[in-house]
C-alpha cells in the first residue's frame, strides 16, 4: 500500500506539469497563444528588467540586402516589454549587429541621468540552430554588477512547437495571419 | 536495519531523492516549452508572458509613415513606440509596408498618438488625429489584434484604427 502511495506521488506530478499553461496548450489547449506557432512569424520580445530606459536596435536578416534595423527607444522599466513580429523566413536576429557582438549598440539611460552602452556579447542567433518559425525569441536585459557594462542581455526561447492551439480565446497570430493574406499583405 | 521497500533495498532515501526528481520533473526542468536559454548565456527566471496583443501598422498609402502610438500598462508604466512603415507595393514578398509589434496582455490602453507621412520632397503630413485610447475590457482585450491602416497621399493621409 506504501508503494503505491510513493508511486502515485511520483507520477501524479508529471501528469500535471504543476499546472505549467504551456503543458495545458499543449494537450487541452490554452486561453492565448504567447508564440506565433504554426503562423509564418517569429516574435521578437524585449524584456526589460532593469532601472534604466532603453535604445534597443534589433537587427535581423532574410537572406536579402541589405538587412534590417528596428530601433525600439525609450523601453523604460515601466514600459517593462515589447516585442516586433517578423514575416517569416528569418535566417539571423541580434541585438546590435550581426556580425559584432561586441558593438555597444544598446543605450541605457539610468534615473541619476548617466548613461552606458551596452552590447549583445553573443553571435546572432541562427534560423534552424537557435529559433524556428513559430518561435518567440526574449531578449532580457537584467542588471548584472559582473557585467562591464553593468546589464546583461540574456536570449531565451518560447518553442512555436508547444503554442500550436486550439486556443479557446483566439490567436492572434493567426488572425493577422489571415488579415494580411486576405488584403495583399 | 533492512529497509521495508522491496525495490530499493536498505535504502530508504532514495525513494526521496526519487520523488524529488519527479517533482522537479512535474515543474518543467524536463518540459521543453518553458523559458529557456537558446545559447550558454544563463537567462533569468523570467514570467512567461499571458498573452499577447498586436498592433499592427499597414500601410496603404505611396508614401513612407510612421506612427506614434502610446501603451499604458496595467500598472501605469507607458511605452511610447514609434512604428516606422515603408511605401505600399503590390508585391506581397515585400514586407516592409506592414510593421507588427506584440505587448503582453498588461494592457490597459493603447493609443494613436499620430501618424507622420513624408513626402518624396522631403516633407512630412501628420494625418487628421482625435484618436480615442482603445481601453482594456471595453475595446482591447488580450488575444485581440489593433490594425492601423495609412491610406491615401500627401497631403490627404488617413489613419484608420480597427479592432480585430
Amino acid at each position: 500500500m506504501r508503494n503505491i502511495r510513493l508511486v502515485t506521488l511520483m507520477v501524479l506530478p508529471c501528469l500535471a506539469g504543476c499546472l505549467n499553461p504551456d503543458i495545458v496548450s499543449t494537450t487541452v489547449g490554452g486561453l492565448y497563444p504567447v508564440a506565433p506557432g504554426n503562423e509564418q512569424f517569429v516574435l521578437v520580445r524585449l524584456i526589460n528588467q532593469t532601472t534604466a530606459t532603453l535604445d534597443v536596435p534589433i537587427v535581423y536578416d532574410d537572406g536579402s540586402l541589405p538587412t534590417f534595423t528596428f530601433f525600439v527607444r525609450g523601453l523604460s522599466p515601466g514600459g517593462r516589454d515589447t516585442g516586433l513580429l517578423l514575416d517569416w523566413p528569418i535566417v539571423r536576429v541580434a541585438i546590435g549587429d550581426l556580425n559584432n557582438p561586441y558593438l555597444p549598440a544598446v543605450s541605457a539611460l539610468f534615473p541619476n541621468g548617466s548613461s552606458i552602452a551596452v552590447a549583445f556579447g553573443l553571435p546572432a542567433l541562427q534560423a534552424g540552430v537557435d529559433f524556428n518559425r513559430g518561435d518567440t525569441i526574449l531578449f532580457i536585459f537584467t542588471e548584472d554588477s559582473r557585467s562591464s557594462a553593468y546589464i546583461r542581455v540574456s536570449p531565451a526561447l518560447i518553442r512555436g512547437s508547444t503554442q500550436t492551439g486550439p486556443f479557446s480565446r483566439g490567436d492572434p497570430f493567426l488572425r493577422l495571419q489571415i488579415l494580411l493574406e486576405s488584403t495583399g499583405y | 536495519m533492512m529497509s521495508r521497500h522491496p525495490l530499493v533495498p536498505g535504502c530508504a532515501g532514495a525513494w526521496w531523492a526519487a520523488l524529488g526528481l519527479a517533482l522537479v520533473a512535474g515543474c518543467g526542468a524536463l518540459n521543453p516549452s518553458l523559458v529557456g536559454t537558446v545559447t550558454s548565456s544563463a537567462a533569468p527566471g523570467i514570467d512567461e508572458p499571458t498573452g499577447t496583443i498586436l498592433i499592427a501598422v499597414v500601410n496603404a498609402s505611396p508614401a513612407s509613415a510612421a506612427a506614434e502610438v502610446q501603451v499604458t500598462k496595467k500598472d501605469g508604466g507607458i511605452l511610447s513606440l514609434v512604428i516606422p512603415v515603408q511605401p505600399a507595393d503590390s508585391d506581397p514578398a515585400n514586407e516592409s509596408d506592414h510593421t507588427t509589434m506584440a505587448q503582453d496582455c498588461d494592457v490597459a490602453s493603447i493609443q494613436l498618438i499620430k501618424v507622420l507621412a513624408f513626402s518624396a520632397s522631403g516633407g512630412y503630413q501628420e494625418a487628421a488625429s482625435n484618436y480615442l485610447p482603445l481601453t482594456d475590457g471595453v475595446e482591447l482585450s488580450c488575444g485581440k489584434v489593433v490594425v492601423i491602416t495609412i491610406s491615401g497621399n500627401t497631403p490627404n493621409i488617413l489613419a484608420t484604427v480597427q479592432v480585430f
